[in-house]
């Protein structure tokens, strides 16, 4: 049921499995060289140089204000950088067309969709958009199967035709959701997905972004502003300050109590999550 | 093309011969809608042996040269209208665009009466010129309409509004003065800013069919970019869409039908209001549907609006802009009232 997802990690002209490959001969699906980017006279990021692997999953941390959402932006090619240039497969992102860029990475954002008067399923085919030519034929025959598929996986089938303005805001983010897995991305860019959500979507949320991930091979990049969240789902971190690099390394190097209380200025306890090995975040009084 | 889309669309359609039908048949002199099939029917070529004329050569003048071409320029100023409305609406997502409250309309009409006034309007390019110049001044009114409602590169929907008004009612006493100004008579100004479609006739019909035609394709081509626009600017972008590119292109379709519809028929305010929004209500907000029964939809409603202008105080004929704003400006009124409660600001 599900074949959609596995086949392109077992298509063998896939780029992003490399389960057969050595490490050592993987080219990164994101490099940022020297990446600055000014508002007017204010530097939002300062030289960034930053490599995604294939198949990580990255979360970028850090506090109000210091780069994080314009750094999706640009590496979701709708902000561009003054100096610096960063490169998607090797080429620079900027050499894409639109569409190009649309096959190759999506974005969900914090603020789901708005409540329009569009059926669930049309707002889903929506995701098809850059593989579609002019008459509205899509470039994969069983698009329609695959939709379909996505539905079942994400409990949408009953909502199907019920538009969009009658759902509630975690059921709109499940169907923003629905489409991003729609346009079927090689990289996906998250800026803060389960801001809106309460806990239980917020779980259900991360727990479908995983399957997903690691179904299909998609590298991944999250803007994440609970930690714990960020420490349980993410093989990496990036945590930004005042646009510049601060640190990165795996959950283990940064969830350090000396780290976080210089990035974000508060007193925190590390624990250990029970059931797995990831550290936890507990805030102490002031 | 699905399926679904199908339906309404044949629905439409047989509406629209229904209403051509019916339309040419109201006036002065009735004539009955079986006769006027058949006359229509006669002039098919081929058809003449099998239909015998039982009707008199006066019926048959009023309709071919007076009504038929008046209810065909009818049906093609409103499908003008509808379309542009429904694409004003769409790129730049606002539920009070159209081309009469954006100012596009009066700032096409500014440009025609000037050419007319001074008695140009054949030259440069014959028959384009008028169509060209009322463009030309649709769109720079377009243009600044835009830059005056832009706020931080945001354009909310009542400052939109407020700025077409302020714009709409400047131009508008432009074209009243350089009426007064003319030996023309009142009436004259009255067809400027009111709008009319009487004295015209077939090559006025010809002169509007490729922009219509155009209009629709073109259009029709840019639904599902603006189906995925209507998600946001951003989303779009993420999408695939190149936003600025669909949205250049649309609003100048857009004002290029406007001001060929301007051109024939006057400034006939809300149109590209009422129809697109009672096909959303009706079907939703799909512009693959929304478009072509944009269109359609306008030529209907505009065939009705003018068939009550000329009829219902007949001899007189009411000015065509004032029956559309009968029923467009109250229209409008409830669009306003609603969408000041769903959404305070829908940019």
């Amino acid at each position: 049921m599900l074949s959609k997802w596995k086949k392109r990690s077992t298509t063998p002209s896939n780029p992003y499995d490399h389960s057969s490959t050595s490490a050592g001969h993987r080219h990164p699906v994101l490099q940022l060289k020297e990446l600055t980017k000014r508002y007017g006279e204010q530097t939002v990021l300062h030289e960034i140089n930053w490599s995604v692997q294939p198949g990580e999953c990255w979360g970028i941390v850090g506090p109000n204000g210091s780069g994080k959402t314009t750094l999706l932006q640009l590496l979701a090619g709708t902000e561009h950088a003054q100096q610096g240039e960063i490169f998607l497969q090797q080429r620079p992102l900027h050499t894409y067309s639109r569409r190009e860029l649309a096959q190759h990475t999506a974005v969900l954002g914090q603020e789901g969709l708005a409540p329009l008067h569009y059926p669930v399923k049309e707002v889903l085919a929506m995701g098809r958009y850059p593989y579609q030519n002019w008459l509205g034929h899509d470039q994969l025959a069983t698009a329609d199967q695959l939709l379909d598929e996505i539905m079942e996986r994400l409990d949408l089938k009953e909502l199907a035709d019920r538009p969009l303005d009658q759902l509630s805001g975690g059921q709109r983010q499940r169907v923003a959701f629905g489409k991003v897995m729609a346009q079927q991305p090689k990289l996906l860019l998250l800026d803060e997905p389960t801001t809106y959500l309460d806990i239980a979507y917020q779980v259900h949320f991360m727990e479908w972004l995983d399957t997903w991930r690691r179904e299909s091979n998609i590298t991944v990049i999250a803007v994440l502003h609970d930690l714990n969240l960020a420490a349980r789902y993410c093989d990496r971190l990036l945590a930004l300050q005042e646009g510049q690099i601060m640190m990165q390394g795996t959950p283990e190097q940064l969830m350090e109590e000396s780290v976080l209380k210089q990035l974000f200025r508060i007193r925190p306890a590390i624990v250990h999550h029970p059931d797995i090995d990831v550290p936890q975040l507990l805030l102490k009084r002031r | 093309m699905s399926r679904q889309h199908v339906w309404p669309l044949l629905l439409f359609l047989i509406l629209l011969v229904i209403s051509v039908v019916l339309n040419t048949g109201i006036g002065s002199v009735y004539i009955p809608g079986g006769q006027i099939t058949r006359i229509l029917l006669h002039h098919i070529p081929g058809m003449q042996r099998w239909i015998t004329p039982d009707w008199s050569e006066a019926a048959e003048q009023i309709m071919l040269n007076i009504r038929l071409p008046r209810v065909m320029l009818a049906l093609l100023v409103g499908a003008a209208l509808g379309l542009a409305g429904a694409a004003f609406q769409g790129v730049l997502r606002n539920p009070l665009a159209d081309p009469f409250t954006l100012g596009v309309s009066s700032g096409s009409s500014v440009g025609a009466a000037v050419l007319i006034f001074t008695g140009y309007q054949y030259s440069l390019f014959g028959g384009w010129t008028l169509p060209l110049i009322a463009f030309v001044s649709g769109a720079i009114t377009l243009y600044i309409v835009l830059a005056l409602a832009r706020e931080q590169g945001r354009i909310p929907t009542g400052s939109l509004i407020l700025s077409g008004v302020v714009m709409q009612s400047f131009l508008g006493a432009i074209v009243s003065f350089l009426a007064s100004m003319s030996e023309g008579s009142v009436n004259e100004i009255i067809f400027w800013t009111m709008g009319s479609l009487s004295l015209r006739g077939w090559p006025y019909v010809l002169a509007m069919l490729p922009y219509v035609v155009i209009g629709i394709v073109l259009l029709w081509s840019q639904a599902r970019a603006m189906n995925v626009l209507s998600l946001g600017e951003r989303e779009a972008a993420h999408l695939g869409v190149h936003v600025d590119r669909t949205k250049t292109v649309v609003l100048i379709i857009a004002t290029l039908i406007t001001a060929a519809a301007v051109s024939v028929s006057g400034v006939v305010a809300f149109v590209g209001l009422v129809v697109p929004h009672m096909i959303r209500l009706l079907l939703g907000p799909d512009y693959r549907l929304l478009i072509p029964l944009s269109a359609i939809g306008g030529g209907i409603f505009l065939m009705w609006a003018d068939t009550a202008a000329r009829t219902v105080l007949a001899p007189t004929e009411i000015p065509l802009g004032v029956v559309t704003a009968f029923v467009g400006a109250p229209f409008f009124a409830y669009l306003l009232h609603r969408s000041k409660k769903k959404q305070p600001d829908m940019m």
